[in-house]
């Protein structure tokens, strides 16, 4: 058979996403049995308005880890099956053109890469100069880093299968009508019309061995380079988590319009690394953080920062990037708001 | 003969060119020269899609991964 390999990952990763769904929904349902039954499940590492300041990171810390151990092994598993099984070409292949077709392929298979967005950058400037045009361009841009395997696992652990579909549908909304606007407004000013994007698809037979190695070797390295990341993430969060008050989190990030207008724009221009934003939101939202500046901050924050624009400028003109950024800004802000009219409040276990 | 090391300028194509610069070392090569290509549209001239990338004598050796000084070493022997 042609595809066994491919198959094999397919497989591989839907028995992974299985087994974490119903591990998670096993465990949901067993506390909410003891909370019917008036027990609630003890906290291991507290934190309460006795603890030490100096305490506050640490346990922050080790509560996470305590909670996301097996969600982020299974994550990184399966963001490294991706990378070794799904061939990148499958998805290029299909940017070589121009075709309205693009837009949709953009945003769905971006996130089949489960790369970072800075690596995506020579991607995205041969997608604009020789494939699909600058509007697909955009739209694989965005979608790529704000959707990608590891992060719906940790958001659908973390946070909430609500928060999942939400981030899902307006990420990928947000991310083609972005791609068709920029494109409206720039695209004939930045048509390269040159030849196609030649895409070399090599198709490897499936060798259990060697591909189980290679497919640990790449969780190695998503372990390796992100973990570090995430851990400092959450480390920093416990720290900020001691100066800051349930009444100014509600009043600047609780629900409303200016509230996810902001939290919209700190997602557009801060760096976050990816998976990061998840713990950031859900010790947010702890604090009194509004569903829709939630949801903003999750579309904005990992799909877009100064750092990324930087790259980005390399391979089109400022306007461009002006252009995306604020369409986005906005789209952040609907998006939220939308989110908020589904769902108005939320309880996070 | 020489390297060439291609990225956007993230820490990941700063780390790739570290290790290339100390695969050249332990070897003790004094010809072998490391070059650090920014442009992302020479990257596209080349073919190379996802950075950081490594070519070695105009060849790509890797892309979208960091190779580690060993593997880079086995390049250049």
């Amino acid at each position: 058979m042609k595809n066994k390999r491919l198959y094999f990952g397919i497989f591989l990763i839907v028995l992974l996403l299985g087994g974490l769904v119903v591990y998670e929904w096993y465990g949901a349902f067993k506390k909410s049995r003891l909370i019917e039954q008036g027990v609630y499940p003890k906290e291991p590492f507290p934190i309460t308005p006795g603890t030490p300041a100096w305490q506050v990171p640490l346990l922050t810390l080790l509560s996470y880890g305590q909670k996301a151990w097996l969600c982020l092994l299974i994550a990184f598993l399966v963001a490294g099956a991706f990378q070794t099984f799904i061939p990148k070409e499958l998805v290029i292949k299909h940017l070589g053109k121009k075709s309205p077709k693009a837009y949709l392929i953009a945003a769905f298979g971006g996130p089949l890469l489960s790369v970072c967005s800075c690596s995506i950058i020579p991607l995205f400037a041969a997608i604009k100069k020789r494939g699909a045009g600058l509007g697909p361009a955009i739209t694989f841009l965005l979608a790529t880093p704000a959707i990608n395997p590891a992060a719906i696992i940790l958001t659908f652990s973390m946070l909430s299968w609500k928060f999942v579909v939400g981030r899902i549908v307006l990420a990928l909304s947000a991310a083609i009508i972005t791609g068709l606007l920029v494109e409206k407004i720039w695209g004939r000013y930045e048509d390269d019309g040159k030849s196609e994007l030649k895409v070399q698809y090599h198709e490897k037979e499936l060798e259990l061995i060697p591909d189980l190695k290679e497919w640990f070797k790449n969780v190695w390295e998503f372990v390796a380079k992100i973990l570090p990341l995430v851990f400092l993430g959450i480390f920093i969060i416990g720290i900020v988590k001691i100066f800051l008050i349930t009444e100014v989190i509600s009043r600047y990030l609780g629900q409303g319009l200016l509230q996810t207008a902001f939290a919209s724009i700190i997602g557009v221009v801060m760096y976050t690394p990816t998976l990061v934003e998840i713990p950031f939101v859900r010790e947010l939202i702890g604090l009194g953080m509004g569903t829709g500046p939630a949801l903003a901050f999750l579309l904005t924050g990992p799909a877009l920062s100064l750092p990324s624009m930087l790259g980005v400028s390399k391979a089109v003109k400022w306007r461009v990037v002006l252009t995306y950024a604020s369409i986005m800004w906005i789209l952040g802000i609907i998006g939220g708001l939308v989110f908020a009219h589904f769902v108005p409040q939320i309880l996070l276990v | 003969m020489k390297i060439e090391v291609l990225g956007s300028g993230c820490p990941a194509c700063q780390k790739l060119e570290q290790n290339a610069k100390k695969a050249v070392e332990e070897l003790g090569l004094k010809n072998v020269k490391v070059e650090h290509v920014y442009d992302v549209n020479e990257m596209m001239e080349r073919g190379i899609t996802f950075s950081p990338a490594i070519m070695v004598e105009g060849e790509i050796k890797a892309e979208g991964r960091i190779p580690s000084v060993e593997e880079i070493k086995k390049w250049l022997k």
